[in-house]
């Protein structure tokens, strides 16, 4: 692994840690050990500080991650809209919990709290995707797009998102069908 | 310049820590993350103090600045901080034990027997304190640690900086890097023994020292036996401070006996007679 190449983006100054490790992390989709230790060495830091960032921030992850990165809404406005629905659903199809890889390293499944995107609850968040109002006969089909993780999955009626006549605006303010357009319709149009 | 500690008097460079001034005049308040060489954490908030400032008070008297429906009944101006890191730029009063403080005491060791049910520091103070456990907040049962922070600061004084708090929230621990045995610890215990919770285990056994799960093999004094430091530790040190002054003819001597071997040198010189045998 050569990540001298990421470190020299930056002067080996401090302040320029948590840029490195979110390079790092975008590149490897996780903090590799080796890679912190070389951060150390770069910045002439102990390596239990940069642990202690890794392990501080969410947004790093120490263990290796899956092709695919299935992040599942869990905050107040999605977790109300049975969030965990969709949970049970990705386990019941890809026999994940929250912070697994699968053995095939396809999918990772992870929950987050709060997308801003509550007027679309429950949502869910493949790698860049967003998909909203997600029911449980959605969830097999959106990750039919990604990989072959799992065996006969039930078809989703693609029409039935945009008939549901979506009403308030949840708490990122953005009013839904607004929400929905600027995101991702041409999935589901 | 003039602090009233508790009513008594006292003397008081300006920026001097209020602690450093209550304990020079043997006033007691409560510390748990104090520790002189290591000062400024700050992060038990055991020491609080009142402090009043009556000039502060005259000159919003003065500007008309004064809210009188404030609560005060005292006709002075008063503040909570922590001794610990406050330091007195102005004639102030302070008291350290009204009913007020005891009070916000007992909140504050509440929530840290709730977090280290385990430290004998803490049920000893919240005894003093009247404050019984608290099971409305769950807490791992064995949990010592109270994350007062000055075993890292003691590590990173070191310059080994082998240990670090690592994750957030509820599961916030002291740990070394991916929880294993660390590369730049040196057994050197100054970590534990500045721990005020004893919530960081070692073992001294057969010549052998275990922290942190690594292990070390322990130097003793040639002349008395006491352990003086793991090898790592010396070595560190030596390398740090240049040859040791320790070592002696190939003999190792703890402080003691160093001074011991000093003190007879001494002997040895202020009597001319005397020659070394
Ligand atoms: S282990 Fe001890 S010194 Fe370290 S943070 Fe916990 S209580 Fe403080
Ligand atoms: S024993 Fe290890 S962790 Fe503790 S202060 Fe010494 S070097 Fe740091
Ligand atoms: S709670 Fe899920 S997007 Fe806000
Ligand atoms: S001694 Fe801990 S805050 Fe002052």
């Amino acid at each position: 692994m050569d990540i001298t190449e990421l470190l020299h983006r930056y002067p080996a100054e401090r302040r320029y840690m948590l840029a490195v490790l979110q390079d790092i992390q975008e590149r490897y989709q996780f903090l590799p050990k080796e890679a912190l230790c070389q951060t150390s060495g770069y910045f002439g830091v102990p390596l239990s500080k940069l642990y202690g960032m890794a392990t501080f921030y969410k947004a790093f992850s120490l263990k290796a991650k899956g092709k695919n990165i299935i992040r599942v809404c869990d905050g107040t406005a999605c977790h109300i809209r049975s969030s965990t629905v969709l949970l049970e659903e990705i386990e019941r199809l890809l026999h994940l919990k929250p912070g697994d890889t699968s053995v095939d390293g396809v999918f990772s499944l992870e929950t987050v709290s709060c997308l801003g995107s509550c007027a679309l609850a429950p949502v869910l968040v493949v790698n860049e995707e967003y998909y909203g109002s997600v029911t449980r006969t959605m969830v097999g089909e959106i990750l039919n797009h990604y990989g072959p993780a799992m065996g006969e999955v039930p078809v989703w009626d693609v029409g039935s998102a945009f008939e549901e006549n979506l009403e308030g605006n949840g708490g990122s303010a953005i009013g839904d069908r607004l929400a929905w357009d600027g995101g991702n319709a041409d999935e589901w149009a | 310049m003039k602090v009233i500690i508790d009513g008594l008097t006292c003397e008081a460079e300006s920026g001097e820590y209020l602690l450093q001034i209550a304990k020079r005049n043997h006033i007691n308040i409560p510390t748990l993350c104090h520790e002189e060489a290591l000062a400024g954490l700050a992060t038990c908030r055991i020491c609080i103090v009142e402090v009043m400032d009556a000039r502060q008070k005259a000159e919003e008297r003065a500007f008309g600045q004064l809210n009188d429906d404030c609560g005060e009944k005292d006709d002075r101006k008063r503040k909570i901080v922590t001794a610990c890191v406050y330091p007195v730029v102005a004639e102030i009063e302070v008291l350290t034990n009204s009913e007020k403080l005891r009070d916000m005491r007992k909140a504050v060791l509440t929530l840290l027997m709730a977090r280290a049910p385990q430290s004998d520091a803490i049920g000893m103070l919240a005894k003093e304190y009247g404050v019984e456990q608290n099971h409305r907040w769950s807490s791992r049962e064995d949990e010592k640690c109270i994350l007062c922070g000055l075993c890292v600061a003691a590590c990173d004084k070191m310059g080994t900086g082998a240990i670090a708090t690592v994750n957030r929230g509820t599961t916030r621990t002291v740990s070394t890097p991916f929880e294993e045995p660390a590369e730049s610890c040196i057994g050197c215990c100054s970590c534990a023994s500045v721990c005020p919770s004893g919530a960081i285990p070692f073992t001294d056994l057969h010549g052998k020292r275990t922290i942190w799960n690594k292990e070390f093999e322990l130097v003793s004094c040639s002349w008395c036996g006491e352990v003086i430091g793991t090898k790592e530790q010396l070595e560190y040190v030596g390398k740090r401070n240049g040859p040791s002054a320790d070592v002696h003819g190939g003999e190792m001597l703890c402080e003691h006996c160093r001074a011991v071997r000093e003190a007879s040198r001494l002997k040895w010189v202020s009597q001319p007679g005397r020659t070394f045998a």
